[in-house]
């Protein structure tokens, strides 16, 4: 009996043995297919499931002032997204974030709702959180919240400069300014990693695939001291006079270095514009608005008289006593003028004059300096929406439009044109493109320097001398007295065009208001440009006070040695005459020309200064050239050689004094 | 076997201490109430003291030869998976410390911006309207060209 249950156990612990290979062989079998043969497919799937290719944001480039000093930066930032489907109940999870992120809580609520109705399981909460909402909301610790990495651009300085900076869209694309005129260099490239994740969305391991590439820092040549003081002057100016707009531009006459670029009303670039009034805030009037410049436009009218003609600052010009018949077109100064001296017409800002002097350079003359000086083209600034203001074409002008192009009409001009143009006359001539950045660099490359534009002369040096030395006498003796400044000579030429209704076709009493000017004369450190649209006052009044005031800061932030005495005589208390749209009547020609220099009035010899140099036989060309090198005021008259100079050679330059040439055959 | 049989006879001495046989006492061939009650509600005295374990050297062996197998295998198992998990826990320690990372880095960011803040052209003017300051006149403000002995204010030279 015992050996018969033997055997049957044996045979039964066979077949279970052998069930039991079997199913092992199965099993084997099975994971070859699973591990070997189709270790591929699977090896994918468990890939998409663990592992996600992120992108890693580029941080975008800083933009500096030209010291340095942070304009504009990106910081990390986080934004909260939540799936709808996975969320609890609405009500509960709103009363949960609506707190921490400042958010209605009724209206998250609702969107919550509304999205789980769509069965949507993507749901943008808050974009763009801060640090310490970020924080805060992550200490809570839901599981059903998400952060996404994104980046925040920040203007730290509020409104300074917001017209050169731009802005940046929801997507931080650059639609204005600097921001969009270097979107390449700022963008940056993005990276991308592969990062592992467990069931609970908790990093395993990444790895990096392509690292992100920054963008560049750009440095602009602003001075965000400079930059503020002109913002603030302009505002307060145009607040004051009621106006509408205004803009300034401060440019450095050597480089072209744009040092300051105001535009008003002002914007704050941290807030996205949402009404059609917001758009309207960001018109940068400096490059992209132009307008009739009037008056100020006689310094090219006077210029080219200058160069193509033999008249000079003492030349006599018939101002017709406040009355010209041009072409049938009657022409109409304020105030009555007999005679003026070319120096007179531009100080005392005689229509009549200009016309005259416009009539004895011609057509095309004119309007081959009118380019020269830049007009009817970019500047090349590099902001978008710049525009080229209007020169007609000479077959385009009337009878009468020389009669208006000379004082500023019939043509326009922006204010960063203006500036070049000015600042032309003040370095001797050139015309310099203006640089509005002075450096890009790369991460962990050296800083790439912009070259100064290739200037582009246009102007001799002497004609430029003596037009600085005329607008000197503008602000000395002519409707820019307002912009005298303290310690500091200046030159310039105010501005005041009727603006043109073109509802009524008619002229209305408003005015383009500007004043365009430079300091110090003898080695101008500044050109400051000042333009108020809208204003029920002058260019003298309203825009003069303004260049006094940018003027005076920005030489002294540049450390610009002052080239006036310490105490100046008080100005005179009688009324001054500003408009420039109306000229007073002139008592007498030499009021308008320097007095000589007296002890009396330039106190006792001085004892310590630059020595004046001999002169004597020179020409005017190397007497100009050789004062403007050392920086010596100088006043000239005839033509030759020099015969005779005061003070003598040698002897001491009193403070403030100029020296006097004469020149003879 | 033994056991069993010994069982056996608990239960016919069970009937016996009864004072009826089993069937008797089960009115016949009745069921009892409960199945096995016998082996479950009553005390079975068994004597093991006749059994005696007899020392068996190979079993000992084979004994001490499975632990050690089963040791090996476990140490060879534990070092083939070590380094997995070690890089699993490492993995989670790493991306953990670059969070913390990233934290600190948009703190940083956020302190840099807050100082750009604070100093700004305007709130300084402000702070200095506060304070009565007011830019220098001209006439206050000296310049101080450095002399070629290095030497800045004019009545000093460089020691």
């Amino acid at each position: 009996m015992w050996s018969g249950g033997q055997g049957q156990a044996r045979r039964r612990a066979t077949w279970f043995v052998l069930a039991l290979a079997f199913w092992l062989l199965v099993i084997v079998c099975r994971l070859v297919q699973l591990q070997v043969l189709q270790h591929g497919y699977y090896r994918a799937e468990s890939d998409k499931r663990t592992t996600r290719v992120v992108e890693l944001p580029a941080r975008r480039g800083n933009i500096l002032d030209r010291a340095g000093r942070p304009l504009a930066l990106s910081l990390p930032a986080e934004s909260i997204v939540v799936n709808p489907m996975r969320a609890p109940q609405p009500d509960v999870a709103a009363a949960y974030l609506a707190p921490v992120l400042g958010l209605d809580q009724r209206d998250l609520e609702q969107r919550l709702i509304t999205a789980a109705r769509q069965r949507r399981g993507f749901l943008w909460i808050k974009r763009r959180v801060s640090f310490a909402e970020s924080q805060q909301l992550r200490r809570l610790g839901f599981g059903w919240v998400e952060f996404r990495r994104e980046s925040l651009r920040a203007y730290p300085k509020g409104i300074l400069a917001a017209h050169v900076l731009g802005g940046v869209d929801f997507e931080e694309r650059g639609n204005g300014g600097v921001e969009q005129s270097f979107e390449e260099d700022l963008r940056g490239k993005a990276g991308a990693a592969h990062v592992i994740r467990d069931v609970v969305r908790r990093g395993v391991d990444s790895r990096t695939e392509r690292p992100a590439e920054p963008g560049a820092n750009i440095t602009l040549t602003i001075d965000e001291r400079i930059q503020h003081v002109a913002e603030r002057e302009l505002a307060k100016a145009v607040q004051e006079s009621r106006s509408q707009t205004g803009s300034v531009v401060v440019l450095d006459p050597k480089t072209g270095d744009i040092l300051a670029l105001a535009s008003y009303p002002a914007y704050d670039p941290n807030l996205p514009f949402k009404t059609r009034q917001d758009a309207e805030k960001r018109a940068n009037h400096a490059v992209s608005v132009p307008f009739e410049p009037g008056s100020v436009f006689k310094v090219i009218t006077v210029a080219a008289a200058m160069e193509t003609t033999r008249l000079t600052p003492e030349t006599i010009i018939a101002c017709g006593r406040g009355r010209l018949n041009l072409f049938g077109r009657v022409i109409r100064d304020h105030h009555p003028y007999d005679m003026l001296p070319v120096a007179g017409v531009l100080a005392k800002s005689s229509n009549i004059g200009a016309i005259q002097i416009g009539l004895a350079v011609g057509e095309r003359n004119l309007l081959n300096y009118v380019r020269r000086f830049g007009f009817g083209r970019p500047t090349g600034v590099p902001l978008p929406g710049e525009s080229a203001g209007k020169v007609r074409e000479l077959e385009n002008w009337g009878r009468s439009s020389i009669g208006s192009v000379a004082m500023g009409h019939e043509i326009s001009a922006t204010t960063m044109q203006l500036a070049q143009a000015t600042a032309a006359i003040a370095n001797g001539g050139l015309l310099i493109p203006p640089r509005l950045v002075l450096s890009k660099q790369r991460q962990g490359q050296k800083a790439e320097l912009t070259p100064v534009g290739s200037p582009r002369s246009i102007l001799r040096p002497e004609t430029a001398i003596t037009m600085r030395r005329m607008m000197e006498g503008v602000v000395l003796n002519g409707t820019g007295t307002l912009a005298r400044l303290d310690g500091y000579t200046a030159g310039g030429k105010t501005g005041s065009a009727q603006i043109f209704d073109p509802a009524c076709r008619c002229y209305l009493h408003v005015y383009n208001s500007s004043f365009a000017g430079f300091a110090p004369v003898a080695n101008p450190a500044a050109v400051v440009v000042v333009t108020i649209n809208g204003a029920s006052v002058f260019g003298g009044a309203v825009a003069a006070p303004v260049f006094r005031e940018v003027a005076s800061a920005a030489l002294r932030l540049r450390n610009v040695p002052r080239d006036l005495p310490d105490n100046p005589p008080p100005r005179e208390s009688a009324p001054v005459e500003l408009a420039d749209l109306a000229i007073p009547a002139l008592e007498s020609l030499e009021e308008l020309l320097p007095e000589p220099a007296t002890p009396e009035r330039d106190g006792p010899r001085s004892v310590w200064g630059p020595r004046v140099p001999d002169f004597y036989g020179k020409t005017m060309r190397a007497v100009l050239e050789e004062t403007a090198r050392l920086g010596f005021p100088v006043e000239v008259s005839g033509s030759g050689v020099v015969r005779a100079q005061a003070p003598t050679p040698g002897s001491i330059l009193p403070h403030n004094g100029r020296i006097r040439i004469v020149f003879a055959r | 076997m033994a056991a069993q049989a010994r069982v056996f006879e608990d239960s016919s001495a069970r009937a016996d201490w009864a004072g009826k046989s089993g069937r008797e006492a089960a009115g016949g061939f009745r069921l009892p109430p409960v199945p096995n009650e016998s082996i479950y509600f009553y005390r079975k005295p068994i004597d093991n003291s006749g059994v005696v374990r007899l020392p068996d050297p190979k079993a000992s062996a084979r004994c001490w030869r499975w632990v050690a197998a089963a040791t090996t295998v476990t140490l060879l198992l534990a070092g083939l998976l070590w380094p997995g998990a070690y890089s699993l826990l490492a993995g989670y320690q790493v991306e953990s410390l670059k969070g913390q990372q990233e934290t600190l880095r948009a703190e940083l960011a956020s302190l840099e911006l807050e100082q750009a803040r604070l100093v700004t052209p305007e709130r300084l003017d402000q702070l200095a309207r506060e304070q009565e300051l007011i830019d220098p006149a001209p006439d206050q403000v000296v310049q101080l060209a450095p002399a070629p002995d290095g030497s800045l204010a004019r009545n000093l030279s460089a020691k």
